[in-house]
């Protein structure tokens, strides 16, 4: 008996780390807005559209007609691979696609002020697994593991911005912050009958666990914008999340056809148990966001724009310095092309042996084609990033490999009038 | 303590001190190609809209003023300021130009192309190029819009004061009153307030450089604005609606300086414009 349940705590380690707070590790998951989208992100010194309210509210001092709106629409695609998780080289693959709403705001302006009101999609990421694997060893006859983590993370609110002089800009955007997160891990172990000597048909283990958090809280932005010629902008975006409260819930459930003390199921005593409970107050540090970008005005037909954006080190959390860059030019007065590239570095600290992490640094492109007409345009485009890094939370005990891949296709449609 | 003294002299700067750069010239250059084209370009039905708005708009400055009845003068207005309106840029409009009875020194554009002068003002005219820079200066105000953007008129969206291509067929009450009260807004520019200095001294400029073009004394308008000025009894009535004349001669002077434009005599046409105002004063 002994030894089964060493077989069991082997085939059951992936999952003996804690579960993994859906892509908590990395600040640039999903750009936002239409034009900003197509640019890699590096908006910060433009900002003179609805999008400007997330990227620097005092941006939108600029926008160029009374009023204006603009809402984007997004296809998702991720996929994860780590490498040689479980014994012969058998890799785990999550995947995830969904159709999420990205962003929505609108401008007003009013004489020096300009006053608007966002909605923004800063995150939203699922993670799907379905995996069964046959004949692992000798002694596992069957595995089979179903993940589903999911975060989202939506950010309303009011943006007020003033033109204190010709040339000098400052904004604030007031978000009210709301998180939710799941993760849902269902697996199922079956040993080789082989091993049964003792004919009790006791060889299987299944394992549920359910845990769920939400999150409330305000991220005031404050924002500069200042042009030291009519063909620069240099700008600056301070901001910071502030979790006011948080609830969640946890529950784990197994069913074992032995006794076994495995680290994900205990039932040394008997043969189901199930733990609940509530939580509160068991939010993450969030660190602060500095954001400093700058464009070059060309001509009317090309931009060119870049932003460096700072996250501070918070518990848990490494400081994180990204960069992005972006280009739009116009073929006609009726057709743009923008393209950017950008990172996306992870927050988390160096995955070991002794400590759950998962590591992967991104690189990303975008690239977006607009079409205008007279009080309106359609913007289509894709963002794509790719990583590579190293896990330890999956496999407790060991480091694997991982890569991923994450590709977004959007719709934006802006109207003024 | 020396941080916060940098920070705060670098923020005073950049509030105060570094304004080299007007907001004008920034918001030019943030100006994307589609937003230029959009705002160079007007739909048919815009156009439209414009031109019945303006036709309205004439109806009640002839409801204010009696049409001079001096059919020479009106023909001579008109072949010039339809030869200067070939020049404005706007080949969609049609101009016309009527001379209004008044001692009054004014002159009145309305959307569309109809160009009011006053006899008053025609009387205080030396030669042909000074009506030219008059007239070039109402064409002015109508290819800058200055009414059209005031009031927000447009033929294609659903603004309140909006949809004036459709509205001589409506029978709703609503759109008839929104265009009523656009036309007082109008008649209140033209007759009580005046457009904004900056559309006047834009009007100058235009009018100045549409009048070269077309082959007068570049230096007409700026002569003629000279001269009235010095007539005090007409100050109140111009200066009601306009900005102050040592601005706007000073602004003009600037233009005229920058674009290297020096007084023509050659081409005031005074002769011409002698001969035709005799036959109409006899």
């Amino acid at each position: 008996m002994h030894s089964k349940n060493k077989l069991f705590a082997l085939a059951l380690c992936a999952l003996s780390a804690a579960p993994v707070m859906a892509d908590d590790e990395h600040y640039v998951n999903f750009l936002l807005g239409g034009r900003a989208m197509g640019m890699g992100g590096a908006y910060t010194a433009i900002s003179d559209d609805p999008a400007g309210m997330f990227y620097n509210p005092a941006g939108i001092v600029y926008a160029h007609s009374p009023n204006l709106s603009a809402s984007v629409n997004a296809f998702r695609f991720s996929n994860k691979t780590f490498e040689n998780v479980l014994t012969g080289g058998n890799d785990w693959s999550r995947e995830n696609s969904a159709l999420v709403p990205n962003f929505f705001g609108v401008t007003q302006p009013f004489g020096n002020f300009t006053v608007g009101f966002s909605y923004a999609v800063t995150d939203t990421s699922e993670e799907d697994q379905a995996q069964t694997f046959s004949n692992l060893s000798s002694n596992i006859e069957r595995f089979t593991i179903n993940v589903n983590e999911t975060n989202t993370v939506n950010k309303l609110g009011p943006s007020i911005a003033y033109q204190a002089s010709d040339n000098f800009s400052i904004g604030m955007t007031f978000y009210l912050h709301m998180r939710d997160t799941k993760t849902i891990v269902n697996q199922y172990v079956k040993l080789n009958e082989s091993l049964d000597t003792s004919s009790t048909g006791q060889h299987t283990e299944w394992t549920n666990s359910y845990y769920k958090n939400s999150e409330y809280g305000i991220t005031p932005k404050i924002g500069v914008i200042w042009s030291p010629t009519d063909k620069l902008a240099l700008a600056a975006t301070y901001s910071q999340n502030f979790v006011f409260a948080s609830t969640g819930y946890s529950q784990t459930t197994c069913l074992a056809s032995h006794k076994t003390t495995s680290s994900s199921c205990d039932t040394s005593k008997v043969y189901a148990t199930q733990t609940a409970g509530e939580t509160s107050n068991t939010h993450s540090e969030d660190p602060f966001e500095l954001r400093f970008g700058t464009a070059y005005f060309a001509s009317s037909q090309l931009l060119l724009s870049a932003d460096m954006t700072f996250h501070s080190e918070v518990t848990g959390k490494r400081s994180v310095v990204n960069v992005a860059g972006g280009a739009e030019y116009y073929i006609d007065p009726e057709w743009a092309v923008r393209a950017g590239g950008f990172t996306n570095f992870s927050n988390a600290p160096t995955p070991t042996t002794s400590y759950a992490s998962e590591q992967i640094d991104f690189f990303g492109g975008s690239l977006s084609v607009t079409r205008f007409s007279k009080n309106s345009s359609i913007s289509a485009g894709t963002n794509i990033q790719y990583g590579t890094g190293t896990s330890s939370s999956v496999a407790a005990g060991r480091i694997t490999d991982v890569s991923a891949l994450d590709m977004t296709f959007f719709l934006s449609t802006a109207y003024s009038y | 303590m020396k941080k916060t003294l940098l920070y705060t002299g670098l923020v005073t700067a950049m509030l105060t001190g570094c304004t080299t750069t007007t907001d004008s010239q920034i918001r030019d250059t943030r100006l994307r190609s589609d937003q230029i084209y959009t705002r160079s370009t007007a739909s048919t039905e815009d156009v439209e809209a414009e031109i019945q708005f303006g036709r309205e708009l004439s109806a009640r400055i002839l409801a204010r003023y009696k049409l001079s009845d001096d059919q020479r003068l009106q023909k001579y207005l008109n072949i010039v300021g339809k030869t200067l309106g070939k020049n404005s840029g706007r080949p969609e409009l049609t101009y016309y130009f009527a001379a209004i009875e008044s001692d009054d020194i004014n002159a009145y554009a309305a959307p569309g192309g109809y160009v009011f002068v006053t006899t008053g003002a025609i009387a205080q005219m030396n030669d042909e190029a000074e009506l030219a820079g008059v007239l070039a200066h109402e064409i002015a105000h109508i290819t800058e819009k200055h009414i059209v953007k005031a009031i927000g008129i447009k033929g294609s969206d659903s603004s309140a004061i909006s949809g004036f291509s459709k509205l001589l067929g409506a029978s709703n009450d609503p759109t008839r009153i929104a265009f009523s009260q656009a036309i007082d807004k109008a008649l209140d520019y033209l007759f009580e307030n005046g457009l904004q200095a900056e559309d006047e001294y834009q009007s100058d400029a235009t009018g100045t450089l549409i009048a070269t073009q077309t082959g007068y004394d570049p230096d007409a308008l700026r002569r003629y604005l000279s001269r009235i000025k010095s007539q005090r009894k007409q100050l109140d009535v111009v200066n009601k609606t306009h900005p102050p004349f040592n601005k706007r001669l000073f602004e003009l002077n600037q233009l005229l300086t920058i674009e290297g434009l020096t007084p023509e005599p050659d081409l005031r046409f005074n002769e011409r414009f002698k001969t035709t105002m005799n036959k109409v004063r006899g």
